[in-house]
């Protein structure tokens, strides 16, 4: 009894540091496997798997759970990308910063393809993220943006079910839709 | 792309897969034997519902979904959680809710994930509740109202279990009430209605059983004890169980049963309430029951005009004491200065410290108490002993205090916090002018025969006073004091004056005080023929004065004054130390032998009374320096007065006293006047402002407006309305008598 009311100081300088040491190395160690729809395996780091708000929530009730996390809905194509992503907006969680975060993830989508926005906004769903959700969802709507239907049909893969009277009808009837478009 | 490529589920199919998954969280909350949810079993269930909502019409069965989840819910609690629940009773009822609430939350934690996907898209666009409600909601709307009567039963009857001394499990009852906290999710609705309501409703009726028991057989002490005990125990159970919005509410309860129900019974108990505390000095039974009465609406009430009567009582013996006192000695000797007198004062002072420390710590400061204590001490302070009012014993009081070789030995600290609360007890007074007037008096035959003892403490007394009752009050006392400052300077220039013009010197030792008319009491004046020798002193100083000043009227008053005369008697010669009275009349005996009154009272040009009071002075008291024919003890105008050469003394220089005057009756007399300036004042400023006002509000008005220095009488205001009548200050109304107009 005596002994531990006297150095109580102590034992808080050894024991606190030491905590700290663990913690840093845990989080540091800590990755976590994920497979994608492809089969292709994934190691991330703790602190990126848990920007997934699905994954994320499943270790909230199973925090030492070490089992691989499969992701069905997942292709590995996107979700390189979608982790990429990922891995800057931790930086700016630890250190906000609102317009380098806006000029990075302006980056970002500036040098994806069309076709690579279309590829990640359902894996950005499926794994609820919701900053690049937002993010995507801006950027393929500034693609669109006075776009011709032929084009926008081509941007997401859509076939023409119109027969060609249905479709010369709609055109008549909303005329103004269709004028001054960008060239293609 | 992966989306197009995903193979459409049907919801048959779909379901029987989430199925398993919710048998798996069900075996697991049952505690059977069951593997935890691996990360690849949560994906998939999670990819499920995902895929079933993301599947374009007709496939979207968001809606099913939604439904479904709620019947596994329904569904388990049916069939497990009910049956397990109504199969027990009481405490082991209890522990069970609590272990299937805590479940419940559990399964609402994993099938809210698993249905994740509906919560972010299909219940957000249609502002369903969302999962984490519902799922929360179907153990309230099966088991909660189910259970909650019984629930609440066994909760209650725990509680009145552990009031009785028991140990209960209170982690168990925190556990119950923190259910009926959160299944209001948010609102205390249901904590309110289904359980506090009756909660209080049972402790209202425990106590009020205990109440009625403890009131028969318990002391008021005793039954205080108690109360306090279970306020406290009230609190804690609160801190440790309940809700703390039920604190107050509980209290509330309590204290209303223990004690507004039976204020009176136990503040009355004969040989211990509250009467019988104050008697025997219960300093903490007495702050025990300010706490607690303290708490109760007007609670404090009954207390405090307890305690009223009670220092009015013993004011009220105090006063009957003295009175019995002076009345025993009053056939004896009549003219010893009250000592009798001083020591009520002194009982007063030390009742007034006692009341005021019982205010200050038994009452907390509180104002009800000082109240109290203000309105007992004026009922007796104004009573007045065996004919004299307390202002005229205070103004003594004073008096004995600061005059030199007065009957009370103190320090100046004693000395300065005596004056202290003498002031104190001032404020009881209602007649301050009275004593204002004894004051003035007191004050003023000390200054003058140099009796004051310090005069740093004459001037402590006056600004407390006039810290208490206002500059007014004081300023005529502060001017006599500066006075005899100036008259002390001005002596010292008529001593060099003579010594510079030694013509003018009399031959006579002469000391004048100049005094301001107003600031001191009235004195006769102009009444003595002087004897030549003194004349001249009169004139010189005359002479001197009026090279000081200009337009200054100097006005004699031989009654104050004192004479130290050389007297050659046979056996030796003496000082005589006596008035300027005696030195007249023994004057007289330079250029006769023998004198008949009437021929002093001529030569002196005396009223009788004087000259019988003088007379007697130096032919009936303690020193015969006239011999009277015939020797009696009494002066008749037939008496003749003889030079008494035989005189002597073993002392070589005595003083021949002079009793003064009554001056009680002039005293009374003038503030009598002075009050009928002042309500004269008073209604003609009031009807000035007003210009009509009726009777009774004239007389309210004016009560008021001179409450701070007297109580004026009824009567006393009739009258002076009457001659201000007369005088055309006012006029009545022609058609009301009862309305006063004022006449500019």
């Amino acid at each position: 009894m005596s002994s531990s009311a006297e150095n109580p100081t102590l034992t808080a300088e050894i024991t606190k540091p030491s905590t700290e040491i663990a913690t840093e190395t845990a989080q540091s160690a800590k990755k976590i496997t994920l497979k994608t729809s492809d089969d292709q395996i994934f190691e991330v780091e703790e602190s990126v798997a848990m920007e997934f708000a699905t994954v994320k929530s499943f270790f909230e009730d199973a925090p030492s759970s070490t089992d691989t996390v499969p992701l069905p809905n997942v292709p590995a194509k996107p979700f390189s990308q979608v982790i990429e992503f990922c891995k800057e907006q931790i930086k700016f969680k630890a250190n906000p910063d609102e317009t380098e975060k806006k000029r990075s993830n302006s980056e970002f989508v500036k040098e994806k393809t069309n076709e690579d926005l279309v590829e990640m906004i359902p894996v950005a769903n499926y794994l609820e993220i919701k900053d690049l959700l937002d993010v995507l969802n801006q950027a393929v709507a500034d693609r669109i943006q006075n776009r011709s239907v032929e084009y926008v049909r081509s941007f997401f893969g859509i076939d023409n079910d119109f027969t060609s009277e249905e479709e010369a009808l709609l055109r008549e009837e909303h005329a103004w839709a269709f004028e001054d478009v960008d060239e293609d | 792309m992966t989306m197009n490529e995903r193979k459409t589920i049907d919801l048959e199919q779909g379901w029987e897969f989430m199925q398993k998954g919710i048998t798996k969280l069900k075996n697991i909350l049952e505690g059977l034997p069951e593997s935890q949810f691996s990360s690849e079993d949560y994906m998939m269930l999670y990819t499920t519902i995902y895929n079933m909502c993301t599947q374009k019409a007709p496939h979207d069965y968001s809606q099913q979904l939604y439904d479904k989840y709620r019947e596994s819910f329904e569904e388990y609690i049916t069939s497990s959680v009910l049956p397990s629940l109504r199969e027990k009773h009481d405490e082991f009822m209890l522990r069970e809710l609590v272990k299937r609430w805590a479940n419940h939350k559990v399964m609402v934690r994993w099938l809210s994930r698993f249905f994740h996907y509906l919560d972010r898209y299909f219940i957000a666009r249609r502002s369903l509740p969302p999962l984490n409600e519902v799922g929360l909601a179907c153990f309230r709307d099966l088991v909660y109202q189910e259970l909650n009567g019984k629930v609440r039963d066994a909760v209650i009857s725990l509680i009145d279990q552990e009031r009785e001394g028991e140990q209960i499990d209170r982690a168990l009852l925190k556990n119950v009430l923190d259910i009926f906290v959160e299944i209001g999710m948010g609102q205390m609705d249901y904590y309110e209605n289904d359980f506090e309501s009756a909660m209080l409703k049972d402790t209202a009726a425990y106590y009020s059983r205990k109440a009625s028991n403890w009131i028969l057989d318990d002391s008021c002490p005793d039954y205080m004890l108690k109360a306090e005990e279970c306020l406290m125990r009230e609190k804690d159970r609160v801190s440790h169980y309940l809700h703390s919005s039920s604190e107050p509410k509980l209290l509330e309860k309590v204290q209303h049963e223990e004690l507004s129900v039976y204020a009176n019974q136990l503040l009355e108990k004969e040989h211990s309430g509250c009467h019988a505390l104050l008697r025997d000095d219960k300093v903490e039974d007495l702050s025990r029951m300010f706490r607690l009465f303290s708490k109760i609406p007007r609670g404090l009430d009954p207390v405090s005009s307890i305690f009223k009567q009670h220092v009015t009582a013993e004011g009220t013996a105090l006063v009957k004491q003295a009175e019995d006192a002076a009345s025993s000695k009053k056939a004896d000797k009549k003219d010893v200065v009250g000592l009798q007198e001083q020591v009520f004062v002194r009982k007063v002072i030390e009742l007034h410290d006692k009341y005021l420390a019982y205010v200050n710590d038994c009452f907390q400061n509180h104002t009800l108490f000082h109240k109290a204590l203000k309105e007992a001490f004026e009922v007796f302070c104004n009573k007045g002993v065996a004919g004299s009012s307390s202002a005229e014993l205070l103004a003594t009081f004073c008096d004995n205090i600061l005059k030199k070789g007065g009957s009370e030995k103190l320090s100046d600290e004693a000395i300065e916090e005596t004056l202290e609360k003498v002031v104190k007890l001032l404020a009881y007074i209602s007649d301050k002018d009275l004593f204002a007037e004894f004051y003035r008096k007191k004050l003023a035959r000390r200054l003058l025969f140099d009796k004051s003892a310090n005069d740093d403490h004459e001037r402590s007394i006056l600004t407390k006073l006039k810290q208490q009752c206002g500059g007014q009050f004081t300023s005529k006392m502060e001017g006599m004091v500066t006075d005899l400052t100036l008259a002390r300077e001005n002596q010292t220039s008529f001593e060099e004056y003579l010594s510079n013009n030694p013509n003018a010197n009399p031959g006579i030792d002469l000391t004048v005080t100049v005094l301001t008319t107003g600031f001191w009491p009235s004195y006769k004046s102009f009444d003595l023929n002087l004897p030549a020798e003194m004349v001249k002193c009169v004139e010189v100083f005359r002479e001197f004065y009026q090279i000081k000043t200009k337009h200054r009227k100097l006005t004699w008053i031989y009654s104050l004054g004192t004479c130290n005369l050389i007297g050659k008697f046979e056996p030796k010669t003496m000082e005589l130390i006596v008035t300027t009275y005696q030195a007249s009349a023994l004057l007289l005996f330079n250029s006769s032998d023998r004198l008949s009154y009437s021929e002093i009272m001529t030569q002196l040009n005396l009223t009788d009374d004087d000259v019988v009071r003088l007379l007697h002075s130096l032919s009936c008291a303690k020193y015969k320096i006239l011999s009277k024919e015939p020797s009696t003890k009494i002066i008749s105008p037939t008496d003749h007065f003889e030079f008494n050469s035989k005189f002597t003394d073993k002392m070589r220089r005595i003083k021949i006293p002079l009793p003064p005057v009554d001056e009680k009756k002039k005293v009374i007399e003038d503030v009598d006047k002075d009050r009928r300036y002042a309500i004269d004042a008073s209604i003609v400023r009031i009807m000035k402002s007003r210009k009509v006002l009726g009777h009774q509000q004239l007389v309210m008005e004016c009560v008021e407006q001179l409450g701070r220095m007297f109580k004026p009488d009824f009567r006393a205001i009739k009258k002076r309305i009457e001659d201000l009548i007369t005088r055309d200050y006012l006029e009545r109304d022609k058609e009301n008598p009862n309305l006063f107009r004022y006449l500019a």
